[in-house]
């Protein structure tokens, strides 16, 4: 009897094996023919972008800015009428489809799969900073062209094979505005020479920004004569929120400029608890991200005077038409405005103008084949707006015109009684002045 | 050096290896003494810092809302604890990191998913003193002080209380201690209750010295682990000791190696001082 | 008595025989499906064999010896970096194959050497300490690429379909490896060791060697599995030594059964897939949806799902 319910046993083991593959196999190949779908051109009535973004994990936040302006900018496009794409004769509307890879770079790659070979996406859109390497080498793999807020020396390798730009210049340009302001206040004849600069301090993140942008600093700093003033060189852990020993060790080489290198989530508490330590300075110097939001309300009062790079407007890369139309930045942040966001970052605004050119490269190819639309994208860069990258250029708010192939130092002063970005520098550009305040020297709180 | 410096960064270590203590204080009363590897310990700490960044959001004076914050992570601790958490005190090893790693992750999602994953930090006081050459910022020192009160009422509640002295019994004979007709169910369950509560109160004194972000619970899970290991398991002293040790490292650390390192510093200690010195500085436990 | 061992034999060939079969024919479709699959399918399936290549060899370590490692993902890092290293420095394919790996078997080697020493708990916390330890060295040192991470030459970098065979091979031959091992007289000393350490030695089994043998060969395939990373996503950044990939090895094999054979495949295939799909349709959820995962067969399946059934299916 021992051997009759063995053998029934047995059989029923493997039967139960065999029921898992099967059922897990036929689930997928019903998955599979359910979702093949195939358009004819004639019929085609959207233009679909395939979209992953980290919704969820450590860069969650950075997901969510893309993500609403993805959905705000289509939007917009739509409106308008849609893309005109000369292949179908007619405009088309503009959708995307949008996954969450959790900030893991496996699930981007294979989220870009999924887009490309199931979802049969017309075009890729994954402009991230936070797995930009995973985005990077499936483009070159797939030679689809890809537009990036943010570029990676890697890029340098691909020799001429290229298809992930960055419409961002290198991080090493970042700090260049700011480091001329500061041979600006150094030349000014109308500042004593007690106050003008002597001593640099410059702190910079251990993440791929903010080393990059460091050795920029180095080589501007350089440039413009100043390296001589540099008397320290301090290193903090990106996304560390404890900078006290940082800031002890600078404070040891008593430095009047604070310059702060690094992303503005961390540079906004360093500078917050180098001041809280009384740390005294003529200059306080955050390269990136001074004039959002989030950095005045963190600071606070502690903000006024501050001065760093110029980025996050909606005004974009440049006036006049885009696909064909008549466009207008003030619209576009309007809707932002509609949606209860206040301000954008400069997330928003890099997403934005990644999206602006891919399809003022689509609009100019009058085809969505991806080696075409990589020839416009080349030859918009030609044009002056990108070589491998773009400098983001700055315009006017009223009149749109382009302003310039650099940041502008903006620094934060009070204005009708709230602490705004206003641009101090540079004087001229291109032949118009696009100054606005006269900076404050030195900073406010500075005891001599 | 300028002595003075040194100065700042040894008052630095201090300051934040107080509050460091606290933090593992409740993990050695769990892990010294049940040998409960609780891993969503850095998120119960976690959890009260956006506790009472909310509760100032809303208005709530900061003392309150420290309190608040500390009582609303107890509830979710003896939750946790009801739900199945008392199983597990006995169970294998596997078990525990399982399944408390589940509740870090939940909770861990659950604060990503409310509170958004950018890091934030708690404003209360602002503004620094100086004693000679050293800044000591007002939100550390007072940190640091109510760290110490806290620290000191736990010792008085076991040295004083009969709950404490229950504590201890358990703590160097369960068996013996139940023949002493100790509940010693009960007594487990109070010392998870006075972990979360030590976890806690540490988490809102945290969210003001330095900034935070969801994912930071699993380094502070870590951390405490690290101290409480370095200080010796099952000694509430050595705690204190390992917490003030590691605070001097993590501070020194930016001046002896790079800015880079804080976060392995005390994956570093713990490594030398697992295989060193098993016990602990003031080690009384038994290695496992 | 003869009829009935002569009836018991008799099963046991037809067990064995059935599940050979099954196995060839299972093969058989694997090989067969990226020509029928989009390359997205192809590519979840890669995933669903890196998971289950992490997941067999963490269930060597943790399942069958007993030594629960939190940071068994070093061989992975450390493999694909020093691959990606040499590659980057000129030398040959091959070359910066056999060193990668006898590097990253040295290190094992030595790591374990020193780690297992410690028991539980604190075995645990150490190889993650150790494993964090080695994610900030490659976060800061300039010539690892620091953030930035290492890169392959793109025209390196294989298709979806080349590494789709690799990892099927590489996973065929970890189970096999697993097979072996479990079924061996060492397999047997790992059960003893497992069970109950003292009572190991006492009947002469020697702990450190043991250990520090299954240490090294639960890595193997780890470190070989590194390198096949390398060739597929073409890049490496620090992440690859941090917690997330260590507690997905960990969860794959616990929720499908540590210590049998089985298990860790179907763990993998289980939350892999799980976690994919919804992370598709319900963004922001898939990680609360593992955590809930775990509790949930923590607290009703201990011994996880592929544990539960094969204690219920008598041999």
């Amino acid at each position: 009897m021992c051997r009759g319910i063995s053998s029934k046993t047995a059989i029923t083991k493997i039967q139960a094996i065999i029921m898992i593959i099967v059922i897990v196999v036929a689930g997928s190949i019903t998955y599979y023919y359910f979702t093949l779908t195939q358009v004819k051109p004639s019929e085609k009535e959207y233009i679909t972008f395939g979209v992953t973004l980290p919704l969820t994990g450590s860069m969650a936040f950075e997901g969510e800015h893309r993500s609403r302006t993805i959905d705000i900018i289509t939007q917009y496009l739509n409106e308008k009428g849609g893309l005109f794409v000369k292949e179908y004769g007619r405009k088309l509307n503009v959708t995307y489809i949008l996954y969450d890879d959790t900030s893991d770079p496996a699930r981007v790659r294979d989220n870009i799969e999924r887009l490309v070979t199931i979802d049969k996406v017309d075009f890729l859109f994954c402009d991230q900073s936070g797995n930009k390497e995973a985005v990077m080498m499936m483009a070159q793999k797939y030679k689809i062209p890809q537009l990036s807020s943010g570029w990676l020396p890697a890029m340098l390798d691909q020799k001429g094979d290229v298809w992930f730009f960055s419409i961002i210049p290198p991080y090493s340009e970042y700090p260049r505005s700011s480091l001329e302001f500061i041979k600006w206040v150094i030349d000014n004849p109308n500042i004593p020479a007690n106050l003008k600069p002597q001593r640099i301090a410059m702190v910079y993140g251990s993440g791929s920004f903010g080393v990059a942008s460091h050795a920029g600093a180095l080589y501007w700093a350089k440039t413009y004569g100043i390296d001589h003033l540099i008397v320290a060189q301090e290193q903090y852990l990106d996304g560390a929120k404890d900078f006290t020993p940082v800031i002890t060790k600078v404070m040891a080489a008593n430095p009047d400029v604070f310059f702060a290198n690094g992303r503005s989530s961390d540079t906004q508490y360093l500078i917050y608890q180098a001041k809280e330590m009384g740390l005294n300075c003529k200059l306080w110097v955050n390269v990136l991200g001074s004039d959002t939001d989030e950095f005045r309300n963190v600071l606070g009062d502690k903000g006024l005077g501050i001065v760093g790079l110029r980025s996050n407007w909606p005004a974009q890369p440049w006036a006049g038409e885009w696909c064909g139309f008549k466009w207008s930045s003030a619209e576009i942040f309007d809707r932002y405005y509609k949606r209860g966001i206040n301000y954008t970052s400069g997330y928003d605004i890099s997403t934005l103008g990644c999206f602006q050119v891919l399809t003022e490269a689509i609009y100019r190819a009058g085809t969505l084949n991806f080696t075409a639309v990589r020839n416009k994208i080349l030859e918009l860069g030609k044009e002056g707006f990108m070589i491998m990258y773009i400098g983001t250029w700055l315009c006017n708010q009223t009149t749109g015109e382009r302003m310039g192939a650099r940041f502008a130092a903006c620094q934060l002063q009070m204005v009708g009684g709230a602490l705004k970005p206003v641009i101090v520098y540079p004087e001229e550009q291109f032949g118009f002045k696009i100054q606005e305040a006269k900076p404050i020297y030195p900073d406010p709180t500075y005891k001599p | 050096m300028d002595p003075s410096t040194f100065l700042q960064f040894f008052v630095n270590g201090v300051l934040q290896g107080c509050i460091y203590a606290l933090a593992a204080l409740g993990l050695t009363l769990i892990f010294g003494v049940y040998h409960f590897v609780n891993l969503a310990h850095g998120f119960f700490i976690m959890l009260a810092a956006y506790l009472v960044l909310q509760l100032c959001w809303w208005g709530v004076t900061p003392i309150l809302a420290c309190i608040i914050a500390t009582i609303l992570v107890v509830l979710v601790g003896f939750l946790a604890y009801l739900l199945g958490f008392s199983r597990l005190f006995g169970a294998s090893f596997l078990a525990q990191i399982v399944s408390s790693f589940g509740l870090a992750i939940i909770i861990e999602n659950s604060l990503s998913l409310i509170w958004k994953s950018d890091v934030k930090v708690i404003h209360i006081l602002s503004g620094a003193i100086s004693i000679g050459n050293v800044m000591l910022p007002i939100s550390r020192i007072t940190s640091a002080i109510f760290s110490v009160a806290a620290t000191l009422l736990f010792f008085l509640m076991l040295s004083k209380t009969r709950l404490g002295k229950a504590i201890r019994a358990v703590s160097q004979d369960p068996e013996g201690a139940s023949l002493l007709a100790v509940n010693v169910n009960f007594i487990r369950m109070i010392s998870f209750i006075i972990s979360c509560a030590l976890a806690g109160f540490a988490g809102t004194l945290l969210g003001q010295v330095s900034a935070f972000a969801p994912h930071d619970g699993h380094l502070w899970t870590f951390r405490a682990f690290a101290i409480a290991q370095l200080g010796g398991l099952g000694s509430f002293t050595g705690a204190i000791i390992g917490g003030l040790i590691i605070g001097l490292l993590e501070s020194f650390s930016v001046l002896w190696i790079s800015a880079g390192y804080v976060d392995a510093i005390f994956f570093g200690a713990l490594l030398v001082m697992v295989l060193l010195r098993p016990t602990g500085i003031l080690g009384v436990g038994r290695t496992r | 008595m003869a009829a009935q061992d002569k009836r018991v034999r008799a099963n046991k060939i037809l067990r064995k025989s059935t599940a050979v079969s099954v196995s060839v024919a299972l093969i058989a479709i694997l090989i067969t499906l990226p020509y029928i699959l989009p390359a997205y399918g192809t590519a979840l399936l890669i995933s669903i064999f890196y998971a289950v290549i992490l997941a067999i060899s963490f269930n060597l370590i943790a399942g069958y010896a007993g030594l629960f490692s939190l940071g068994h993902n070093l061989g992975l890092g450390s493999s694909v970096y020093a691959f990606i290293f040499l590659i980057n420095m000129g030398i040959h394919v091959l070359l910066s194959g056999f060193i990668a790996f006898f590097f990253t078997v040295a290190l094992a080697a030595f790591v374990g050497a020193i780690l297992i020493r410690v028991r539980g708990a604190f075995f645990a916390i150490l190889t993650l300490a150790v494993c964090q330890i080695a994610m900030a060295i490659a976060n800061n040192t300039y010539e690892l690429g620091r953030a930035f991470g290492l890169y392959l030459p793109t025209t390196m970098v294989w298709s979806t379909q080349s590494s789709y065979y690799a990892m099927l091979l590489l996973m065929l031959v970890t189970y096999y490896l697993s097979y072996k091992v479990v079924n061996s007289r060492f397999g047997l000393a790992l059960h003893a060791i497992r069970e109950s350490e003292e009572a190991a030695s006492a009947i002469g089994v020697d702990l450190f060697k043991t250990k520090l043998l299954i240490f090294i060969i639960s890595s193997v395939p780890i470190n070989i599995l590194g390198i096949l990373h390398a060739f597929y996503y073409g890049f490496t950044i620090p992440i690859v030594f941090g917690l997330f990939i260590a507690l997905q090895m960990q969860f794959s094999a616990i929720v499908g059964g540590l210590g049998t054979l089985l298990g860790p495949i179907i763990g993998s295939v289980i939350l892999t897939l799980s976690s994919n799909l919804l992370g598709l349709y319900f963004p922001g959820v898939s990680w609360m949806f593992y955590g809930v995962v775990i509790l949930v067969v923590m607290t009703l399946l201990p011994q996880g799902i592929w544990g539960y059934v094969s204690t219920r299916v008598k041999k």
